[in-house]
């Protein structure tokens, strides 16, 4: 067996990217505050609808694949029931700050939430 | 010595240790989240490329991912193949152009895996906003990708063991008659 299990350059090279990746999920751009935004639901592609966090509701679409349901509380959105075979998305829970993001890929669809401030961050990531 | 026979019994044997792997790790890690797995489905997949050739290992990775298609569906079969295939290219340049180590052929293997299916992601549901998944994805590689480097490591010589013993049992029989 000519090659090694592992090497110092492997060490080196992993625990950079892992450090780059790491400040990548801990680090946002800047802060911002949940129930304050928008989350705009997509479907391959295309909006469908834009619900505001601001206000408790309930929403069942039924013109996808697998008909699910939205809701959003508190000041975040989730996918509350799903018939996709996956399951997925309601693993993913709640969201609520900028960038973040529940997807159903079955469906093709996406909720991505967008905050109203004009100062908040693009993206959030992790 | 490798006849065909030999081989397809090989590449029937790694594809089931693949998806038995595959299905174990799910049941016993069912607790993380989407797309974060430990990998150790692609370790078979890595062996056969070693063992006996490039093509092999390609075979056993189509059909591993034809078996995911045809069991969890077809979104889950085309994210499959698309971290998977991208795993492959990198693994097959890696291993056949250069002598990097096992952890460092796994844990690239592990990251183009996550990689991918990140980027498939992105082309699935039309929006950039996928590609925030990536550091997640690519830290759950990197550290799964170390783990099934040892794995490989350790399983390669056993493999190698088994095709040669059984190539002498035959060998013997035949010298004895």
């Amino acid at each position: 067996m000519e090659r090694k299990l592992t090497t110092a350059a492997d060490i080196i090279i992993i625990a950079a990217a892992a450090a780059v990746c790491a400040a990548f999920i801990i680090f946002p751009a800047v802060k911002d505050s949940a129930g304050s935004g928008t989350a705009v639901i997509t479907v391959d592609g295309s909006e469908i609808m834009r619900l505001p966090l601001d206000k408790d509701t309930e929403v069942e679409i039924d013109s996808l694949r697998y008909p699910l349901t939205v809701t959003v509380k508190d000041g975040r959105a989730a996918v509350t029931e799903c018939g996709c075979p996956s399951g997925i998305c309601k693993k993913t829970g709640y969201v609520g700050r900028n960038g973040e993001t529940v997807i159903c890929l079955p469906n093709r669809l996406i909720i991505e939430i967008v905050s109203d401030e004009k100062n908040g961050a693009d993206l959030t990531v992790g | 010595m490798k006849t065909r026979s030999r081989i397809i019994a090989l590449s029937g044997l790694l594809l089931a240790s693949s998806l038995i792997l595959s299905a174990l790790e799910s049941a016993v890690f069912s607790f993380l989240p989407a797309g974060i797995r430990i990998g150790l489905a692609n370790v078979p997949v890595m062996l056969a490329v070693m063992v006996v050739n490039t093509p092999c290992g390609l075979a056993v990775m189509m059909l591993k991912c034809f078996f995911v298609m045809l069991t969890r569906g077809f979104t889950a079969g085309v994210m499959s193949f698309s971290g998977s295939i991208c795993a492959f290219a990198v693994y097959v340049l890696l291993i056949r152009r250069t002598k990097v180590s096992y952890v460092m052929l796994s844990t690239a293997s592990a990251v183009m895996h996550g990689a991918g299916q990140v980027c498939m992601l992105a082309v699935m549901t039309g929006r950039a906003s996928a590609f925030g998944y990536m550091p997640v994805m690519v830290i759950s590689s990197l550290i799964s990708g170390v783990f099934t480097g040892i794995v490989l490591r350790y399983t390669l010589p056993l493999t190698e063991k088994a095709v040669a013993s059984a190539g002498e049992n035959n060998n013997s029989s035949k010298g004895g008659r």
